[in-house]
């Protein structure tokens, strides 16, 4: 899922400061699976930032929302009811859905309450790991499943630098197996480490952010 | 034989010497003195002289700014450059102006992680956006095609080819062991010409690996030189050996230095004898020494390994 | 100016698992004197979520104790410590508030009396004043 992690409790205050009526919008799809952004995190955040503020002597009224999906026009429209009165709209959704949020509702600042950070996987419950860096030029079929963008940190294509600790963990991050190690393990059970031997040319990073900004049009799609 | 770069190291391995390369690590500041002084006190020391590209991702005057003083003092430099900081486009920029400056020799490396370069009191740059658009085994190809056909990465040419001497590192001894020769092979594949290994203290388990390299032909076509440093203290040797992966450390080299009433000159004396082991072992064509914040004991150590003096050519 | 001193408003919110005669205990803990208090009982302390402690807590009741089975007994296995696991929780996110974390806690018990439970009041509310007056 796209995964995102809570603002520090400071930093979120900070951009409410002096805001009376603030809509705290909750997304229930990656932040709800990231435990970021859901149902409980909003009902959780709402009562925590208003304790806050009492202690500094401030109020504000927090109204809650979770929508379905922030990147999606039919659920954002949902909050046009709530817009009124409020002067300020905090979004727990991922940078696409504060943005969305923004785009809808011009006249109210909307300010993201995460930080949006990777694309994961969770193998287990309060575990996420990062699986891809949306490169945009997936080779996933020569390395045996397991990408080395977005698994080893510095990306490398041709297999592992001298970082491979003796426990194969990466010397940078002594939790993470080196990416490599575990490719090469992969190709072996396979019987095609000879597979790996292939020299593979610089990767073409254009249809990623470093070509610019997307935008995709589907003729066949289009209405 | 058709020398690639005509580097004095290229010529001194070509004529079947045991060549002889050093580190030297450039200041964390813009005097060029700092460099002056070093290349006084090794002059004369060592066939080429590596100059670090921001070693663990600290900030220190540039390998191509730190490899032209040296050159201008006399000393030819091996230009460390790193994958980490610099796209393929400021590669073959740099390689270009390198080549245009006299630099003839240079060491293809990935690069430390800007991570480690808040270590221990520095503050570093944890945060900044790193770069790895290519690797070091594309590197060393980006270099052979401006060398070989002057020709660019992405395909347009060059004025000229621009002729470079191609070196690449090796670790033997991480895991997964069995892929290291593998990947050694893909380095001189791509086109390395010499290979600077990472610091040998085992020198039976180092012999092993090297063996392979031997028995695959690979130490015919690329000259390998092993990395020795001169252990200082018990404690920089226990460090390597707990936190650098690849460094593997016999206990009774531990054991040595602990006990030693003079730990610098028992390092120096590890260092001569980890040199004549070297020498013993088939293939291997040269050596790289270093000494961390020490380059200073260097002249005695190659010294005393009986490397003075150097080849005339 | 002196201010008249206010009882503590406290919630009390009880494993049903931890405690015995649930219905002599609640009409005791109704009568206890000594603070504002309200009792909640539980099926079970893994029960709570993190944002029910904080919605209780932000209407204006002073502190918040928790009251579970030990960690070895709890009769739904890993119920308490997921309990504990998420008060300690919420006891972090107050601090990253900038609000005291003592105003939410937990303790354990087996066979808990009111008495038993009125001690644990008791005990959140002086570690609450006494980072109130530090």
């Amino acid at each position: 899922m796209i995964f995102a992690e809570r603002k520090p409790i400071e930093e979120i205050l900070e951009m409410i400061r002096g805001r009376k009526r603030v809509l705290l919008v909750g997304c229930a799809t990656c932040v709800a699976e990231c435990a970021a952004g859901g149902e409980e995190e909003v009902e959780t955040l709402a009562p925590l930032l208003r304790l806050a503020l009492k202690e500094k002597g401030q109020e504000v009224e927090i109204v809650t929302k979770t929508l379905e999906r922030q990147c999606e026009w039919e659920f954002v429209e949902e909050l046009t009811e709530l817009l009124p009165e409020v002067d300020a709209v905090l979004s727990l959704g991922c940078g696409i859905g504060v943005q969305a949020l923004a785009e809808r509702f011009p006249e109210v600042p909307v300010y993201p309450g995460v930080n949006t950070s990777t694309l994961a996987l969770r193998p287990e419950a309060g575990l996420w790991v990062s699986r891809c860096s949306a490169c945009g030029d997936c080779v996933l079929d020569e390395t045996f499943g397991i990408c080395p963008v977005a698994r080893c940190a510095k990306g490398l294509m041709n297999g592992p630098c001298g970082g491979t600790r003796e426990d194969g963990k990466c010397e940078l991050d002594e939790g993470s197996d080196c990416a490599w190690k575990l490719i090469i393990e992969r190709a072996e059970a396979r019987g095609e480490l000879d597979k790996l031997k292939k020299i593979r040319a610089p990767k073409d990073w254009s249809n990623s952010r470093h070509g610019g900004p997307k935008k995709v049009v589907r003729e066949d799609l289009r209405t | 034989m058709m020398l690639r770069a005509d580097s004095r190291l290229e010529k001194v391995l070509t004529a079947g010497e045991f060549a002889v390369t050093v580190e030297i690590g450039p200041p964390r500041g813009p005097d060029p003195e700092v460099l002056h002084k070093k290349a006084d006190m090794l002059k004369g020391m060592a066939d080429a002289y590596n100059v670090t590209d921001n070693q663990t991702a600290v900030v220190r005057m540039s390998s191509i700014a730190g490899s032209k003083i040296l050159l201008d003092a006399g000393l030819e430099p091996v230009m460390q450059m790193t994958c980490r900081d610099r796209n393929r486009i400021a590669v073959q920029s740099d390689l270009l102006g390198a080549s245009a400056m006299g630099i003839r020799n240079c060491l293809c490396l990935s690069g430390d992680h800007q991570k480690a370069s808040a270590a221990g009191k520095l503050k570093g740059h944890p945060g900044a956006k790193n770069v790895y658009d290519v690797d070091s085994i594309q590197l060393i190809s980006i270099l052979k095609g401006l060398r070989d056909d002057a020709v660019q990465e992405g395909g347009d040419v060059i004025t000229a080819p621009a002729p470079f001497f191609i070196g690449a590192a090796w670790t033997p001894l991480s895991p997964p062991e069995k892929f290291r020769i593998m990947r050694l092979e893909k380095k001189i594949d791509a086109g390395a010409d010499f290979i600077q290994t990472q610091v040998v203290y085992d020198i039976a388990r180092f012999a092993e690996a090297v063996h392979v390299a031997h028995d695959t032909g690979l130490t015919e076509r690329a000259a390998v030189l092993p990395g020795v440093i001169v252990p200082k203290s018990a404690g920089m040797l226990r460090y390597m050996s707990e936190n650098v992966a690849g460094v593997q450390v016999p206990d009774e080299l531990l054991k040595r230095m602990k006990d030693a009433k003079d730990a610098k000159a028992e390092g120096v004396k590890i260092a001569v004898e980890l040199v004549q082991a070297i020498r013993e072992i088939p293939g291997l064509k040269g050596i790289h020494l270093q000494a961390i914040e020490w380059e200073e004991i260097l002249p005695e150590v190659i010294e005393k390994a009986g490397l003075l003096p150097r080849p005339r050519l | 100016m002196t201010k008249r001193a206010e009882k503590p408003r406290i919630t009390l919110l009880y494993c049903r698992q931890c405690v015995r005669g649930d219905a002599e205990l609640r009409i005791k803990l109704q009568q206890d004197s000594e603070f504002d208090l309200r009792a909640e009982v539980l099926p079970c302390s893994s029960k709570v979520r993190v944002s029910q402690l904080l919605k209780i807590l932000e209407p204006g009741v002073d502190a918040l104790e928790l009251v579970g089975c030990p960690v070895e007994s709890c009769r739904l296995l890993v119920g308490s410590r997921r309990a504990e696991q998420r008060v300690a929780y919420a006891r972090g996110l107050l601090a990253e508030a900038g609000v005291d974390p003592e105003r939410i806690g937990m303790s354990r018990g087996m066979d808990l009396s009111a008495d038993d439970l009125l001690v644990f009041v008791r005990k959140r509310a002086a570690a609450m004043s006494e980072r109130k007056n530090t």
